[in-house]
C-alpha cells in the first residue's frame, strides 16, 4: 500500500483507533503487531510467512547468543542469522542475476533456466534491520529482547517495514514500552511531517512524468533533454525517498515511535563524505558499523582503508538491485569515498564551488543508477558527452519544481533546528515568524505546524488544500519499494 | 460567579477557536483558488444551447497538462490570435483536442489555421467552437443550433475513436440510441445537465472556481485510484484494461447522421493513436466509410511519417507523457496542415 493512496489514510486511521482502546501497553503491541501483519498481508499475503520466519529465526538465534558465553557457541549462531538472512535475500533478490552472469560462462547446452521469482516487498530492509539486532546482541551492545510478540512487533513495525529507515533494534526496542497512541503533540509533529513527505512524493510524480521517457529511451532525446533528464531524476529521487521517509516516519510518531531521520538536506553537501552522511543515513551508517567496520575499516592501514571503503560502496549499490548497473554506481561512489579520504586536508575548495561539484558529481552517478541496462546508461553518456541532436522534450514545471525545492531547503536549513542548539542568523525574525504560527518555539527536527494562531491554521489549511490538489494521482509506488 | 465568568469564558473561548479556524479555511480557500487559477482554470458559462462553454471573455491557464493560455470569445468560440478575420465561417467542432486549452491560441491547429488561410485561399475565418467531453452525438444533436448561430460555409468536426465509441452511447450524456430498424436517434441531456436546484447551483459554482473544478477532477482519480486497489494481491500484474470493443459501434451509421446534419458540408479530421503505429478498427471503418462515399476526410496518422527524431510525437507534454495525452504544438502543427491542404482540394473542386 502506497502511502499516498487513500487506503493508507484509512488503514492509519484504523490502526490509531484501534491503539485508543484501553489495553495496556501490552496489548497495544499486540495489536500494533497485528496492524503490521495485516499492512504486509495486503500487499501479498504469501510472504507475510517467510517475514514472521525470519523474525522467529532471528529471535531465536539472538536468545541463544545471549544465554551462552561461549566464543564458539555465539559465533555459531551469529553465522547461523547471517547465513540465514543472505540466503534469504539472496535467493530472491540475486538468484536469476547470478544465473544470467554464470550463463554468460557456460556454453549454451549447459544453461541454467531463470526461475519466477517474486521479490518480497521489503526483503532488502527487514533483513538489515534483523541482522542489526543478532549482531548488537553478540556484540554486547544489546541485551535480547524479552518476547518474540516484541520482536515481532520491532520486525513488522509498519511505517518503516517497505522501504526503511532502517530501524536498528536499539533505536526501537527500547521504545516498545511506551504507552503509544495518538496524542495532540504526536498529532502536531506526525501530521506535520505526514504532509511534508505527501508534498514531496507529489513532487517526485510530476518529476516522474518527465523523467522516465527520457531514461527509457535516451537515444530518442536530444542532449539538452538529456541533461534536463539527469537534473530531474536528481531531484526525483530525493522527493521520492525523503517523501517516503517523512511520511513513515511521520505515521511512526502518530502511533508513539520516534524513527531515526534519514536525510539531511544531502545535496547541500561540500564534498562526496559529507553527502553520505546525510543520504539514506541508516543504510550509510549500517553498512559503516556492520560491513565498513568488520572489514577493519581505517584500522588496518590507508590502502586497506581504500579497499574497503571502495568494497562496501560496491555491496551497497549491489543491495539496491541485481544489477552491473547498481555495482557500477556504488563502485563510482567508493572510488570517490577513496579519493576524498586520501586528498585529505589539500586542495580544499571553497563551500560554493565543492557544493554544486559535488551535486553533479552524484546526479551524474544516478545515470547508472537509473538507467535500465548498460547499454541504455551507455547511450545516456554518449548522448549528453556529445550534445547529440534529437527531440527537445524539457517542461518549464521542471525549474519550477526545482526552484521548489532549493527554496524549500533554504527554508528549512534556517527554520529546523533542534531543542538547545544555539541561536543562528535570522532567529529573531523566525521567532517571530514561529510565533505568528504557532503558541510556542519551532522546535525539533520538523517544523510543527500549530494550529494555535489563525495564520498557523491558515498555512496548514492553504498546504493540505494545495497538496491535496496538485498531487498527481496513481499507484506510482516509491523507488525504494523495488529494493 | 465563579462558575458563570468560567462558562462564559469556555464559551468565548470556543467562539475565538471558530472563527479562527473559519478564518483560517477562508484564507486557505482564496489560496486555494488563486493557485488552482495558475494550475488549470475553464470559466465556464451556461450557453441556453451549446451547454457549459468557457465563457465569453475568459482566459483559461493550464499548467497541468501542457501549458497554454487561451482567449475566448462569445458562444464559446476561442480567439484565433489573429487581429482581424474575413471570410466565409468556417465551423470546428471537437472536444477537449480542439478546445486545447494545453497550448496558446496561435499553437493550436485552428489558430494556424486561420493564419494559413489569412495567407491564401479559400479566405475563410475559422470559428473554433471544440468544447472538452463531447461527442459524435453532441455534433449530431446541436447541428441545427450551430448552422443557425454560426452560418458556416463548411464544417470540420474533430473525432477520435472514442467519439464514435462508447462516449457516443455514454447514458450519462448527450448520446446516440438504437431503434427498431436499425436507426439511430440522439437522447439530450439539457443544457444546464440533469438534477434538481441544488446540482444545477454545484455545477454553476464549479464551473466558475478553479479550486471546485479541480478538487472535483482529483476526487474522481482518488475514486479510480481506490477500485484499482487488490488486497492481499498487489503484487500481482495490474489487469490490463480492455478497451471497448470498436466493431461493436454502429460507426457508419452515426458518420452517415453527421453528413446529414450538415449537408454534407463537412470535413472529418480523425486523430489516430499514436503508440501502437496501426489502425485501431474504428479508424478502419472510417476510413473505409469515407472512400466509400467520397466524404472530405483527413486522417493524423497520414502525417505520423513526418514525426521523426527531431519533431516527436504528435501527442503528450514533458508534464503528463510522451506521446499520449492531448494533442502537442508539432501534432496541431500537422492538424492544421492537413486540414488546410484539404480545404485547398475542396477549393480548387468548386465546394468552397
Amino acid at each position: 500500500m502506497v502511502f499516498s493512496n487513500p487506503y493508507y489514510f484509512l488503514f492509519l486511521a484504523g490502526t490509531l483507533l484501534l491503539l485508543a482502546l484501553p489495553v495496556g501497553v501490552t496489548g497495544k503491541k499486540r495489536l500494533l503487531a497485528a496492524a503490521s501483519c495485516l499492512f504486509y498481508a495486503l500487499w501479498d499475503y504469501r510472504y507475510l510467512g517467510l517475514l514472521l520466519l525470519i523474525s522467529l529465526i532471528d529471535y531465536v538465534c539472538a536468545a541463544r547468543i545471549a544465554a551462552s558465553d561461549s566464543r564458539r557457541v555465539r559465533r555459531a549462531w551469529l553465522l547461523t542469522s547471517i547465513v540465514s538472512n543472505l540466503g534469504v535475500l539472496g535467493y530472491f533478490k540475486y538468484f536469476n542475476f547470478f544465473v544470467d552472469n554464470l550463463n554468460g560462462l557456460l556454453p549454451h547446452a549447459h544453461s541454467i533456466p531463470h526461475r519466477d521469482i517474486l521479490l518480497p516487498a521489503g526483503i532488502s530492509f527487514y533483513t538489515f534491520k534483523t541482522m542489526s539486532y543478532v549482531i548488537d546482541v553478540h556484540r554486547r551492545e544489546l541485551g535480547r529482547v524479552r518476547t518474540w510478540m516484541d520482536y515481532t512487533t520491532f520486525i513488522t513495525f509498519f511505517p518503516e517495514l517497505i522501504a526503511g529507515p532502517i530501524v536498528r533494534a536499539s533505536v526501537l526496542l527500547p521504545q516498545l514500552d511506551r504507552d503509544i497512541g495518538l496524542t495532540r503533540a504526536r498529532f502536531a509533529t506526525g501530521a506535520s511531517a505526514f504532509l511534508l513527505g505527501f508534498t514531496k512524493k507529489s513532487i517526485a510524480d510530476h518529476l516522474a512524468v518527465m523523467v522516465d521517457p527520457v531514461f527509457d529511451a535516451p537515444e530518442v532525446f536530444d542532449g539538452a533533454t538529456l541533461a534536463a533528464a539527469v537534473l530531474g531524476y536528481s531531484l526525483q529521487i530525493y522527493c521520492d525517498f525523503s517523501g517516503y521517509s517523512d511520511m513513515a516516519i511521520g505515521s511512526a510518531k502518530l502511533i508513539g515511535y520516534d524513527l531515526p531521520e534519514n536525510f539531511d538536506m544531502p545535496y547541500a553537501s561540500s564534498s562526496i563524505t559529507e553527502f553520505w552522511r546525510r543520504w539514506h543515513m541508516t543504510l550509510s551508517f549500517w553498512l559503516r558499523d556492520y560491513l565498513y567496520i568488520s572489514l577493519g575499516g581505517n584500522r588496518r592501514g590507508p590502502f586497506r582503508t581504500y579497499v574497503n571503503l571502495v568494497l562496501t560502496m560496491l555491496l551497497g549499490g549491489l543491495w539496491h538491485g541485481a544489477s552491473w548497473n547498481f555495482v557500477l554506481w556504488g563502485g563510482l561512489h567508493g572510488v570517490a569515498l577513496a579519493l576524498h579520504r586520501l586528498k585529505g586536508t589539500r586542495w580544499r575548495l571553497p563551500t560554493m564551488a565543492a557544493t554544486p561539484l559535488t551535486f553533479a558529481f552524484v546526479s551524474l552517478c544516478w545515470i547508472p543508477f537509473r538507467a535500465v541496462g548498460l547499454d541504455r546508461t551507455l547511450a545516456f553518456l554518449s548522448g549528453l558527452a556529445t550534445w547529440r541532436g534529437g527531440v527537445r522534450w524539457i517542461s518549464p514545471t521542471l525549474f519550477f519544481l526545482a526552484a521548489l525545492v532549493v527554496l524549500g531547503h533554504a527554508i528549512g536549513r534556517s527554520l529546523f533546528r533542534t531543542e538547545g542548539t544555539r541561536a543562528r542568523r535570522f532567529d529573531r525574525a523566525l521567532d517571530a515568524l514561529a510565533a505568528s504560527l504557532d503558541e510556542g518555539p519551532l522546535t525539533g527536527p520538523y517544523v510543527r505546524l500549530g494550529m494555535g494562531t489563525w495564520s498557523g491554521a491558515a498555512l496548514v489549511f492553504a498546504w493540505t488544500l494545495l497538496a491535496f490538489l496538485l498531487a498527481p494521482v496513481s499507484n506510482n509506488p516509491f523507488i525504494y519499494f523495488q529494493f | 460567579m465563579s462558575d458563570e465568568r468560567s462558562a462564559s469564558s469556555v464559551f468565548a473561548n470556543l467562539v475565538r477557536r471558530t472563527v479562527r479556524v473559519v478564518a483560517a479555511l477562508a484564507v486557505a480557500a482564496c489560496v486555494g483558488e488563486s493557485v488552482a487559477r495558475l494550475y488549470l482554470y475553464e470559466p465556464r458559462s451556461l450557453d441556453p444551447e451549446f451547454g457549459y462553454v468557457i465563457a465569453d471573455g475568459a482566459t483559461t491557464t493550464c499548467f497541468k497538462e501542457g501549458a497554454g493560455i487561451g482567449h475566448w470569445g462569445p458562444r464559446g468560440v476561442r480567439r484565433t490570435g489573429l487581429p482581424a478575420e474575413r471570410g466565409a465561417p468556417l465551423l470546428v467542432l471537437g472536444d477537449s483536442f480542439t478546445e486545447a486549452v494545453h497550448v496558446n491560441d496561435e499553437e493550436c491547429y485552428t489558430g494556424r489555421l486561420a493564419r494559413i488561410l489569412a495567407a491564401g485561399a479559400p479566405s475563410m475565418r475559422v470559428l473554433n467552437a471544440g468544447v472538452a467531453g463531447r461527442s459524435a452525438a453532441d455534433y449530431v444533436h446541436l447541428a441545427p443550433a450551430y448552422t443557425s448561430v454560426f452560418r458556416p460555409e463548411w464544417t470540420v468536426v474533430q473525432m477520435t475513436s472514442a467519439d464514435l465509441g462508447h462516449e457516443a452511447f455514454d447514458p450519462g450524456s448527450t448520446h446516440f440510441e438504437l431503434v427498431a430498424g436499425g436507426r439511430l436517434r440522439t437522447v439530450a441531456l439539457p443544457p444546464a445537465g440533469r438534477g434538481g436546484g441544488l446540482r444545477r447551483a454545484l455545477r454553476a459554482l464549479r464551473a466558475r472556481s478553479a479550486l471546485l473544478a479541480n478538487a472535483s477532477i482529483q476526487i474522481r482519480s482518488f475514486e479510480t485510484l481506490m477500485t484499482e486497489f487488490r488486497p492481499f494481491h498487489q503484487s500481482a500484474a495490474p489487469a490490463v484494461r480492455v478497451a471497448a470493443n470498436d466493431a461493436s459501434f454502429p460507426v457508419e451509421l452515426e458518420l452517415g447522421m453527421l453528413r446529414e446534419a450538415f449537408g454534407s458540408r463537412l470535413t472529418l479530421l480523425f486523430l489516430g493513436r499514436y503508440g501502437t503505429r496501426e489502425e485501431d478498427a474504428t479508424e478502419l471503418r472510417v476510413r473505409r466509410y469515407c472512400a466509400e462515399t467520397g466524404s472530405s476526410c483527413v486522417f493524423l496518422r497520414d502525417a505520423f511519417a513526418r514525426f521523426d527524431r527531431a519533431a516527436g510525437p504528435p501527442y503528450g507534454f514533458p508534464n503528463t507523457g510522451f506521446g499520449t495525452g492531448h494533442l502537442n504544438a508539432t501534432g496541431h502543427r500537422e492538424a492544421a496542415r492537413l486540414v488546410a491542404d484539404e480545404l485547398t482540394r475542396l477549393a480548387r473542386r468548386g465546394l468552397l
